[in-house]
């Protein structure tokens, strides 16, 4: 009698699939070099794309994106001498590093010569309080004090300044930055130390992973090879973390690969009597991740590393069907099709709702997850498909218990069934402790579980951030308008405001357009306050003092230029700010203000509720973690919604007995919350996300016990499942990714309970065995 | 013999390396912790006819600072310290530049500190200095590292023998400052009226 899977449909589709499954690799193998270059080490890539308006994600991309390629390293020491040394040491050993010494971007000589012929209306904060109040002999004073004896070096000749309003101008510029150029070096000093900065850009892809390696490698080298005494090397750079996490990532797969390999193969070895259960074992791994790992590449242009971590720890999950199909043929007489063709409905069933269940990872709008969704999906189904076409042809027509499958099998058989009533007793004895836990549990989601930051590095990085007072890409202003001067206006309000939070301490300072470009009504403002330096009698005396002829005194009467927004952006002395200025947008014109030194809750709080006509707080982490609550919440109700339709179909087909397929992951998933609310961890979107997964994977158990509630066989089968997953996603509990971390140490209670609850709870039914009669169960 | 030594001693030392000679100088002066006396200043303004001469008396003490008191054409003082300058119309602060809020100011005061004591140790590190050595007279110019800086600054060139006699300040805007010094006395001490607050 030829059944389905010895039908020549069959057939066909074992070799159709070996084909596809021979491209793949091939296709894999072939296109190794590329596919290694296309591996997505960036943080940012996996964080959603904008919900807000295109000029706000747009400015905000282009900030990042001069973030990501810089190098910073400040080399400091209490002797100036000694940091000037391994400065230079330091620059020496960079130098074969893929990295571009970044030119100082502001040239004072530029600066001066450009904003000279508008110096009118330039004047410093503290002229801008006191010219007014001056008389006309204190302001000659103040001229002749600068010609006999002037100290401050020269911005202009003196006859071109004469009140000297121009080089106090220069001169508060420097409040901008505290860095100074010093002995054709740029120094910084900070808590008692001196600092020579060092600042790179990196050349070429700044997510070339092979890049990044050899800066973080070839710096780190250059650091240790440093000869001088009591230095402090401070480094920071996208770059760097990204270095960091790739390598991470890596050591992070190779365990977790190589370790949940060894453990299922050795459970293999040890379960069925003999070799013959391994190669099914592996050929569904090996297809799983190749098929996945090609579909992957095939879809998307770049694939992040986590996604591979991630993917990993699928091995666990993929070998689940052999293991049963395997389990089951322990002592049968049932040839391998027709065991298959009875446990189909069972496995169909089974996997339908694990893939569903990864693929509701892709109802977020984190690519990254996407893309997960998508490997795990694609290499769940494939791996089932092996075993659903392969297995009749290749699989052995029976096996034996093994060292271990005995004593495991004496075991399982004993498992213990509950009652009902026993049921409720004892779930009305854990009661308090899981309402316990569930009262602690808070929800909290931040963008920090996703990167495995360095905390080392990054204590650097904030250390150079406020050393440099560096403004931060994350937190800002735009400010739009639907002019260009009302913008520049606006901008002033604004910075008058952060003015006050910097004098309270909350703010280390600004960067602004409107600090190189005032609105032409307060260039006039300005020009008119410094009016008495223009006035024809205190000109006449000047002059007549030190001897200058009466063409000077008609000159200096004029008020000069204004300066305009075009003439700024077109000079080269706008390159200190031009980054800041986002021009025309679709709704007129927009800016963006950048803050530094702007830690901690309090101060971000002051600068969130500063409120005026144009200016938008964007607070980028604080956003993304509030795109992943939202996101917990709504899939907090998908998971319901999922629970509510499962019932539905479960109900259908187990009746009255539906509870028991389900309850399994239920109460897995309340106990792992509860757990979470113990240990203090908060519920985060992965979390939730792990609980859609759980209902996949622990209705897999409840289904296949309740299937065949009399099979010991069975119960092995989940049994070995439950600890190939336990092995695979446990180890990734290791992991250094919080997400991929809180994720394993999730998927180790949940999965570990709903694999001991699920046979507690099976149908009573005498014990029956599967496949050990002649002929097929009907 | 003594006279071909002498001789070629001499040649070596104008031949000689700007460290070299820098340390020569540095040898010369004098290392007591006070100097004063009288200045006279001449600015030579780009444009303006008239030379404006000043003059004062100037206290240097290499611990704490330099006193700039002019009394000529108008009573003004000036204190330059390590920390901050201080610029004084009698008792009436003009100005104060304080080196906590502006890390230059510091640099301008160690720079001008510097130039007053004679510390190149000091100056090295900001200018490139080259000069040269004649029996007990030297002449030095010194030139910013930074090109950035030169472009402000232009160049100095100090001369002297146990102490500077002349300080010729070249501004990068073409006004040009000369420094005269008489009468200098070196002590250990500060006397009466040579105490220099610079808090």
């Amino acid at each position: 009698m030829r059944t389905l899977t010895q039908s020549r449909l069959w057939h066909v589709l074992a070799l159709l699939w070996l084909l596809v499954l021979l491209g793949a690799t091939g296709w894999l193998v072939l296109q190794h070099k590329d596919w290694t270059q296309r591996l997505d080490t960036d943080l940012f890539a996996l964080l959603p794309r904008g919900e807000r308006d295109t000029v706000t994600e747009q400015a905000m991309a282009v900030l990042a994106k001069s973030a990501e390629r810089q190098l910073i390293v400040l080399v400091g020491s209490k002797d100036r001498d000694h940091a000037a040394q391994a400065a230079t040491q330091l620059a020496a050993a960079l130098k074969p590093l893929p990295l571009d010494a970044q030119a100082q971007s502001l040239d004072l000589a530029t600066l001066r010569d450009f904003y000279a012929q508008y110096r009118s209306s330039l004047l410093a904060p503290a002229d801008l309080a006191q010219l007014g109040k001056a008389g006309q002999d204190a302001l000659l004073q103040r001229a002749l004090t600068g010609a006999y004896s002037g100290v401050a070096p020269g911005a202009l000749p003196w006859r071109d300044d004469p009140f000297g309003t121009y080089g106090n101008w220069l001169t508060s510029l420097g409040e901008r930055s505290p860095v100074r150029p010093e002995g054709g070096q740029l120094w910084v000093e900070h808590g008692g130390l001196h600092y020579a900065v060092l600042s790179y850009t990196v050349r070429g892809s700044a997510f070339s992973l092979d890049i990044q390696r050899t800066v973080a490698q070839g710096l780190e080298q250059a650091i240790a090879q440093i000869q001088a005494p009591d230095i402090k090397v401070l480094r920071a750079g996208v770059a760097l973390h990204a270095a960091k996490a790739a390598t991470q990532a890596e050591h992070e797969m190779s365990t977790i690969g190589v370790g949940s390999l060894l453990g299922i193969v050795l459970l293999v070895l040890l379960t069925f009597r003999g070799w013959r259960a391994l190669p099914l074992v592996a050929l569904s791994v090996f297809t799983g991740t190749v098929i996945a790992l090609a579909l992957t590449f095939l879809l998307y242009p770049r694939v992040h590393m986590l996604t591979l971590v991630f993917g990993c720890s699928l091995i666990g999950v993929a070998v689940d069907y052999s293991l049963l199909l395997h389990s089951t043929s322990l002592g049968a007489r049932v040839s391998a099709g027709a065991r298959l063709e009875r446990l189909l409905p069972s496995l169909l069933l089974a996997t339908v709702f694990t893939a569903v269940a990864y693929l509701s990872l892709m109802l977020t709008p984190f690519p990254g997850l996407a893309q997960i969704a998508v490997f795990a999906a694609t290499g769940i189904a494939s791996a089932w498909l092996s075993e659903l076409i392969w297995y009749p042809r290749l699989a052995p027509a029976q096996l034996q218990a093994g060292w271990l499958g005995r004593p495991l099998l004496r075991l399982l058989a004993r498992w213990p069934r509950l009652s009902t009533r026993q049921a409720w007793l004892a779930l009305l004895i854990a009661s308090p402790l899981l309402i316990g836990g569930l009262w602690q549990l808070e929800r909290r989601d931040d963008i920090r579980a996703l990167a495995a930051l360095d905390a080392g590095l990054m204590q650097q990085q904030r250390e150079v951030g406020d050393i440099l007072a560096l403004p931060s890409p994350a937190q800002l202003f735009v400010v739009d308008a639907a002019d260009e001067q009302t913008l520049l206006a606006r901008e002033l309000q604004l910075t008058a405001a952060l003015d006050q939070l910097k004098q309270q301490g909350r703010l280390q300072g600004y960067q602004a357009v409107s600090q190189w470009l005032l609105p032409l009504a307060e260039q006039q403002r300005r020009q008119a306050l410094a009016a008495p330096l223009r006035a024809t009698p205190l000109l006449i005396r000047l002059a007549d003092e030190v001897g200058l002829p009466p063409a000077w005194i008609t000159q200096q009467q004029q008020a000069g230029p204004l300066l305009a927004p075009a003439t700024w952006l077109a000079s080269p002395a706008s390159l200190p700010a031009r980054h800041l200025w986002l021009g025309h947008t679709p709704h007129g014109y927009a800016s963006v203000v950048m803050l530094a030194g702007a830690n901690g809750k309090d101060s971000l709080q002051a600068l969130a509720a500063l409120r005026l006509p144009g200016v938008h707080w964007v607070d980028k982490p604080a956003e993304i973690s509030a795109v992943l609550g939202r996101y917990r919440d709504r899939l907090g109700l998908v998971l319901i919604a999922a629970y509510i339709l499962t019932t539905l179909v479960l109900v259908l087909r187990y009746r009255r007995h539906a509870w028991r397929v389900l309850a399994p992951s239920l109460l897995a998933s309340v106990a792992t919350l509860a757990l979470f609310g113990w240990l203090g961890i908060p519920l985060q979107l992965l979390t939730v996300l792990t609980l859609l997964l759980l209902l996949g994977m622990g209705m897999d158990y409840g289904i296949f016990v309740n299937e065949h509630p009399g099979e010991v066989r069975i119960r092995l089968a989940i049994t070995l499942a439950a600890v190939c997953t336990l092995l695979s996603f446990g180890l990734l509990a290791f992991s250094h990714t919080p997400a991929l971390s809180t994720f394993g140490i999730a998927t180790l209670s949940g999965i570990g309970l709903a694999w001991l609850i699920a046979p507690l709870l099976r149908r009573p039914t005498p014990d029956a065995q599967l496949f050990t009669q002649e002929a097929p169960t009907p | 013999m003594r006279m071909l030594l002498a001789l070629g001693l001499l040649l070596l030392a104008t031949l000689a390396q700007a460290g070299d000679v820098v340390d020569q100088v540095a040898r010369q002066l004098n290392r007591q912790r006070i100097a004063s006396g009288n200045f006279v200043q001449v600015r030579e303004l780009v444009g303006v006819k008239k030379a404006l001469r000043s003059e004062g008396r100037f206290v240097v003490d290499k611990q704490r600072g330099v006193q700039w008191q002019t009394a000529k054409p108008f009573s003004n003082t000036l204190t330059i310290g390590r920390q901050q300058i201080v610029q004084q119309d009698g008792t009436q602060v003009l100005m104060r530049l304080s080196g906590d809020k502006e890390p230059a100011i510091r640099t301008v005061g160690t720079v001008l500190f510097a130039t007053f004591a004679g510390d190149f140790a000091t100056l090295q590190r900001y200018f490139t200095i080259s000069g040269e050595v004649r029996s007990s007279d030297w002449q030095l110019q010194l030139v910013p590292k930074d090109a950035a800086l030169g472009k402000l600054i232009g160049k100095l060139t100090l001369d002297g023998s146990a102490a500077i006699a002349h300080i010729r300040f070249d501004a990068a805007s073409g006004d040009i400052t000369r420094i005269e010094f008489r009468d200098v006395r070196f002590a250990d001490q500060p006397g009466a009226d040579e105490t220099i607050n610079t808090d």
